[in-house]
């Protein structure tokens, strides 16, 4: 596991957001279990307390879950894991709109644009 | 403080074993050469002895650095020890330099001595070897020999308590206050103006009167006074270092 | 929470010249905190009043609540920013020392990161490298089970490896239970260690805030805060 940190931002954010990515790519699996919070620290070298914090917050969100004496394992809820896939693709989509609004794009433009781009990457 | 003790004498020993080494090197050869070329006698043995004092002033100095260097180095101020105990162990480790040099310089003198035609018929006197008496000299040396080491410590803790330039000069001109300041206190406590910390004030004025002359020193009136005097003092002394140590020497 | 460190209203002068002034703060146990502050700007001179190595001019130090002094040396670990061993020692000597001197100090865990920092016993002190050093130091100082650690600049004047290494060592093997000092002027490389920062500068606190609060409320990383403040 490696994130390449960008200090500007509260770093248990970035930590939470690489866990969810890595739920919603697959790299975890619903059900397997988490580095425990020390492991994680040393390996990302930063305050272990950091990540004790990205873990309740995902707890909070019940995207982890913690069970009594044998660790932290990533929840078995399929629809929470389909939960963070819409809201990363929220995310994405998001910004992507915005940067085309940006452009001077208008909204319909943008649908088409995206369909002909779908369209195209299915050909190939 | 054994333990301190311990790393004294770990960081010092090649000094000190080395120092050692070098003054009986230097006093067998002086010995060789002095009787091979047949010098004065009384040359050789001024010489010798001179050598010997030499040899323990430098090892005292060295304890007496040892004591400033460990005052003012993290590895000793951070321990959690009482820091009378550093104070002790320094001492502990002075006792055994002068025990060495004095220890060398009698195996020298005995061997010397069974070789050369000296009458050495005053010695065996058995009234000479009268163990209260030697105890006596010898409690009385060490604790003379304790307490300038305690003064000149003190001053040494003074001069580190300033954190400014030329604090060492602090120190002496201490020592020499204390000093005076003892001096002047027994002359008026006890109208004997002979003693001075540390310095034996024992007064041997005719060598073959030694024997008498030690018992007489042996006589408690003559010590009681002065002795608790120099009580007072170095308790004051060993109270105040620990205070300045607690309190005022900085690093 | 009970504090594990706290200065109130504590003033401090070398020659004259004021080291400390009027500071106050408390730190909280369980805590990584940065003590950040340009040389010169009073960072040794709280770290050394927390050993108990110097006193105040005015004002209180207490750790666990009790002022500072031969007891409070007995739960405080404190790395200098100048050697805790003598010049004469090899490593295992040095291990030693500390074993016959600090009753909470733990051999295991003291063999395991020298082992981890690549120290070998029967090295010289006085041969080891600036780098190799400041790891022997930190091995001493960590394996101590201690209430509060004191790291006065543990990776200043290392390279760039070295100073990876003493990161690591600090997150694998420092006690949860306790809090941590760490000084420096090194803000980039360290800032992810730390729960909360303290800036210093001229002797007075002019910030202590938890990090990810700066992150969020400022946007900015410690660094870029650091050389805001400090203006360079």
């Amino acid at each position: 596991m490696s994130i390449e940190f960008d200090n500007n931002m509260p770093i248990y954010i970035q930590i939470m957001n690489y866990i969810k990515k890595e739920i919603v790519i697959g790299n975890l699996k619903a059900g397997d279990k988490i580095p425990a919070v020390r492991e994680l620290a040393l390996e990302l070298q930063i305050n272990p307390n950091t990540v004790q914090r990205t873990f309740q917050e995902l707890e909070r969100d019940g995207i982890v879950e913690t069970k009594r004496g044998l660790g932290r394992y990533v929840t078995s809820e399929e629809s929470k894991i389909m939960e963070i896939k819409k809201e990363m693709a929220g995310d994405l989509l998001g910004r992507f709109i915005q940067g085309m609004q940006e452009l001077g794009f208008a909204n319909n433009d943008i649908v088409t644009i995206v369909a002909q781009a779908v369209n195209e990457e299915d050909k190939e | 403080m054994i333990k301190l003790l311990k790393y004294d004498w770990k960081r010092n020993s090649d000094g000190i074993l080395s120092t050692l080494a070098i003054l009986i090197i230097v006093q067998v050869v002086l010995t060789i050469v002095g009787l091979t070329r047949n010098w004065d006698e009384i040359v050789l043995v001024s010489l010798s002895a001179f050598l010997y004092s030499l040899t323990g002033i430098l090892l005292f100095i060295n304890c007496c650095r040892t004591f400033d260097h460990n005052i003012k180095s993290y590895s000793r101020r951070l321990l959690t020890l009482h820091p009378l105990n550093g104070v002790g162990a320094v001492i502990i480790l002075s006792w055994f330099v002068m025990m060495a040099v004095v220890v060398i310089a009698a195996i020298h003198f005995l061997i010397y001595a069974s070789y050369s035609d000296w009458d050495t018929s005053l010695l065996k006197q058995p009234e000479l070897w009268n163990i209260g008496a030697i105890m006596g000299i010898v409690l009385q040396t060490v604790w003379g020999y304790t307490c300038i080491m305690v003064a000149i410590l003190l001053s040494i803790t003074v001069a580190r308590s300033f954190r400014v330039k030329g604090s060492t000069w602090i120190g002496i001109l201490f020592f020499i206050i204390l000093q005076s300041v003892y001096s002047w206190l027994q002359y008026l406590l006890f109208h004997n103006n002979k003693a001075s910390i540390g310095v034996i004030s024992m007064d041997i004025t005719d060598s073959n009167d030694a024997s008498l002359s030690f018992f007489s020193n042996m006589n408690i009136n003559f010590l009681i006074g002065p002795f608790l005097m120099e009580l007072v003092f170095f308790i004051g002394s060993l109270y105040l270092m620990s205070y300045l140590l607690n309190k005022k020497v900085e690093i | 929470m009970e504090s594990v460190l706290q200065l109130t209203n504590v003033t401090k002068s070398y020659r004259g010249k004021k080291a400390l002034d009027n500071v106050s703060f408390t730190l909280s146990p369980g805590k990584i905190i940065g003590l950040l502050g340009s040389n010169g700007s009073g960072k040794s001179t709280i770290m050394k009043l927390a050993a108990g190595l110097i006193q105040p001019a005015s004002g209180t130090v207490t750790i666990g609540g009790q002022l500072v002094g031969r007891e409070t040396r007995a739960v405080t670990s404190f790395m200098p920013d100048q050697p805790l061993t003598e010049s004469w020692m090899r490593v295992e000597n040095a291990i030693q020392y500390y074993n016959d001197f600090f009753t909470d100090f733990d051999a295991a865990k003291a063999n395991e990161m020298l082992t981890f920092m690549k120290l070998n016993k029967t090295d010289r002190i006085s041969t080891l490298s600036k780098g190799m050093n400041e790891r022997l130091q930190l091995t001493l100082t960590l394996s101590r089970n201690a209430k509060l650690y004191l790291l006065d600049e543990p990776i200043g004047g290392v390279d760039p490896v070295a100073r990876a290494k003493i990161l690591d060592a600090i997150v694998n093997y420092y006690n949860e239970e306790s809090s941590m000092l760490v000084s420096t002027h090194l803000v980039h490389d360290i800032e992810r260690i730390f729960d909360e920062v303290i800036f210093i500068r001229e002797g007075k606190i002019v910030l202590q805030d938890e990090v990810e609060n700066i992150r969020i409320t400022h946007g900015k990383s410690i660094d870029e805060m650091f050389k805001g403040v400090f203006g360079e």
